[in-house]
């Protein structure tokens, strides 16, 4: 974690009260004899695929600016940029790679970051005068609320940084409601629920969670119904549809992982059921459901035969000593454990036996 | 679905730009405009070291700084990585937050497992954090002993400890600032060490290069580990990694338990196995407070197979690309001495900042993004 030491709300304040001191020729007197120098070839890959579908005012605005940038191809697909930019490259760049966004504060933000970071590495001396300049030039109607944003984001990254020690130990709860009241201090309500509304729908969401899997007063279905409800409301159909691909994300797995007592108590064929149900109503696919059962019938099988395994190890421990148990051993490993029988040995050595950890059904 | 279709922008994602156009949709957030790395022929599995898989310090394993996930495309997902092709797949495992990389591998091979037959994928990739560096050489070897071939395309580590660390011998050891070892893991990871399924002894003793009491009858450590698990072409087609670190007055202060009041690892220095007694294999140069570690794991214990380099790009794709300067470490528990002490390719950021932990400066997104292009490069 670097905060270069220009870039504090103290340099800031002090920028904001002496005005504009600091010239803002520096930049554009460097940039206009940059740009008057030999254009270079455009570039032999570009690092970025074009726009699919830009706004009319970026293919006529800066298309020289962004055609003299020296790109330089590596290996292995990189691609970097040769030498300094001038002032309207580096407009061309923001347009280009941020024009798009900044309907969005996160799009905004995302511009905010980018221009400090390349300020921070290029111009950390000038770079409040640098950053208006570049703004202005770049996205004339949006300057002020830009430049807004990026002291507000300072100001925070400040704060988070002076308290992050004592940040970091409070408990999640009560960490959440101290960065969303600090976070609306210093951005306004509005924009830090905007800006931060992704850790907020996976905090509520993990609560509501916690909430219903927790309620074992109530049947597992109807838990399950509740959930599959507050999850379609919550996030967007297409990430819904695609919950087989979320692994450690998937709403299934974390149901499953809750309710391992009374899928424990379950006879089999029931298990089973409700296993492809709990799935099904999370957003897997029929042929996830169906792939997957046939592997937790596999996994049925290596279980059982990891409990005889186990029944043997004991006996021959109890049995046998010296190079005759670690024989029978090594064949009691390959009789019941097949391919993993080498895995599980080097297992042993280390102290760890998986088949003496509780089994999670429909997790392994 | 097998996740190996070019050119980048697939035809679905084509109609679904034209549909995004004339709609306002959730999925507006996510640009259209911004592309970046080339999408992998094989889906992209991450590996969080220790700490929650969706909760360290409060934010998931792998987000940014404002929450947003950075392995999912922004074509099905509003929390997304913009630098993601739109077709790629990603996901995260979930391993319990504190325990050995012998179980933590197991979990990782069964998540991936199920992940694989449910969607019908015949290989992965991998790229760990922190320990999740070293779980995904065990996952790579079961997943070789269920599907009988070389599951792992490209297995990616990012300040990983391979070699050991000397902050978790000197948690264990109760060492100057430690009077519990759960409460030292709890300051620099929160509460959630306290969850029943942890087991931080484990944790910890997987983090030494030797194993920690060879008078218990098991045999712990990272080198055994590495004996047990090594780089090899069985498991997966390649190995690389990102090594990193900062001076100490710059990290993050969750790892301030391990810098100057108490402890400041000195991790640049070469010799074979642990010989300097600290608990990571190599030793010091006797300056503790330069670059040499990144706030927990030295650099002479980072690098698995190749280095990586990192480009900076002002505007657009950051990239990565092999550093072949300190060559490929195929044994990781014979490193030679450039690659242990060399600072070429080393990134300069703490351990946390690599995962984008705040308060970082560190472009995360455009560094993953970077991980996924180099992948992409290799994972056919």
């Amino acid at each position: 974690m670097i905060l270069s030491k220009h870039l504090t709300p103290k340099t800031l304040c002090l920028s904001l009260s002496l005005g504009v001191l600091v010239p803002i020729g520096y930049w554009l007197t460097q940039a206009t004899a940059t740009a008057s120098a030999e254009t270079p070839p455009p570039p032999q890959q570009a690092p970025m695929s074009p726009p699919l579908a830009p706004p009319v005012e970026q293919s006529v605005q800066k298309p020289v600016a962004l055609e003299t940038i020296d790109y330089q191809s590596m290996l292995e697909g990189a691609t970097v940029i040769n030498g300094s930019l001038t002032f309207e490259q580096v407009v061309a760049l923001m347009q280009k790679h941020h024009g798009q966004e900044l309907d969005t504060k996160l799009g905004q933000i995302d511009l905010i970051t980018a221009l400090l970071d390349y300020l921070r590495q290029t111009q950390p001396e000038h770079w409040r005068v640098a950053m208006q300049a570049l703004l202005e030039a770049a996205f004339p109607g949006m300057a002020a609320e830009l430049m807004r944003l990026a002291e507000n984001h300072l100001e925070y990254q400040a704060w988070y940084a002076a308290g992050a020690e004592d940040i970091q130990q409070l408990d999640p709860d009560t960490r959440m409601e101290v960065l969303m009241k600090h976070r609306s201090d210093i951005f306004g309500k509005e924009v830090a629920e905007e800006l931060w509304q992704h850790q907020i729908r996976d905090y509520e969401m993990a609560k509501a969670m916690g909430r219903i899997t927790s309620d074992k007063e109530r049947p597992l279905n109807e838990r399950l119904e509740e959930l599959s409800e507050l999850v379609r409301k919550t996030y967007p159909e297409e990430a819904i549809s695609n919950q087989s691909l979320a692994m450690g994300d998937s709403f299934a797995n974390k149901f499953l992982k809750a309710s391992q007592e009374e899928l424990r108590d379950m006879p089999t064929y029931q298990r089973r059921e409700t296993i492809a149900e709990i799935r099904r109503s999370l957003g897997y696919s029929d042929r996830a459901v169906e792939n997957l059962a046939r592997l937790d019938r596999k996994r049925d099988q290596r279980w059982s035969a990891g409990d005889q395994y186990m029944s043997q190890r004991q006996e021959i421990k109890a049995r046998y000593d010296g190079e005759e148990r670690q024989r029978r051993l090594h064949e009691a490993r390959q009789t019941f454990l097949g391919a993993e029988a080498d895995t599980i040995r080097k297992e042993e050595e280390a102290g760890y036996f998986r088949f003496e950890h509780e089994r999670t059904y429909g997790i392994h | 679905m097998k996740n190996n279709t070019n050119p980048r922008t697939t035809k679905n994602v084509k109609t679904f730009l034209i549909a995004a156009a004339l709609s306002s949709g959730a999925l507006m957030a996510a640009s259209p405009a911004l592309a970046g790395a080339d999408k992998t022929n094989h889906p992209v599995v991450m590996v969080h070291g220790m700490a929650g898989f969706d909760d360290i310090l409060g934010y998931h394993y792998f987000s940014d700084t404002y929450g947003r996930k950075l392995y999912t495309n922004c074509y099905w997902y509003s929390s997304c990585n913009k630098y993601l092709d739109w077709g790629q797949i990603g996901a995260a495992a979930e391993m319990s937050p504190f325990h050995s990389s012998d179980h933590r591998g197991l979990q990782l091979a069964d998540a991936v497992e199920a992940w694989m037959i449910a969607n019908d994928f015949t290989h992965v990739n991998f790229v760990g954090h922190s320990q999740g560096g070293m779980d995904l050489r065990k996952a790579a070897k079961i997943l070789h002993d269920r599907f009988g071939y070389q599951v792992v395309k490209v297995a990616y580590s990012i300040s990983s400890p391979h070699r050991g660390s000397p902050i978790a011998k000197h948690v264990l050891d109760l060492g100057e600032g430690v009077s519990n070892i759960v409460e030292a893991l709890a300051d620099t990871y929160g509460d959630i060490v306290y969850g029943a399924e942890n087991d931080a002894n484990a944790a910890l003793k997987q983090l030494i290069y030797d194993d920690y009491d060879p008078n218990d009858g098991v045999l712990t450590g990272a080198k055994q580990f590495n004996q047990n698990y090594p780089v090899s072409s069985t498991y997966a087609k390649r190995y690389a990694s990102t090594v990193n670190s900062q001076q100490g007055g710059n990290v993050n202060p969750a790892l301030w338990i391990t810098q100057d009041d108490y402890f400041n690892v000195d991790g640049d220095g070469y010799c074979i196995d642990d010989c300097s007694g600290d608990g990571a294999a190599g030793q010091g140069n006797g300056e503790q407070y330069d670059t040499d570690d990144d706030g927990l794991v030295g650099i002479n214990s980072q690098q698995m197979g190749w280095r990586t380099e990192f480009h900076y790009n002002a505007w657009g794709m950051d990239y990565l690309t092999t550093y072949s300067d300190t060559d490929y470490v195929s044994n990781i528990n014979q490193p030679t001495p450039t690659q242990m002490t060399s600072r070429g390719a080393v990134i300069n950021q703490d351990h946390l900042d690599m995962i984008g932990i705040p308060n970082t400066t560190f472009r995360i997104r455009n560094f993953y993004g970077a991980i996924f292009h180099y992948i992409a490069q290799y994972d056919n």
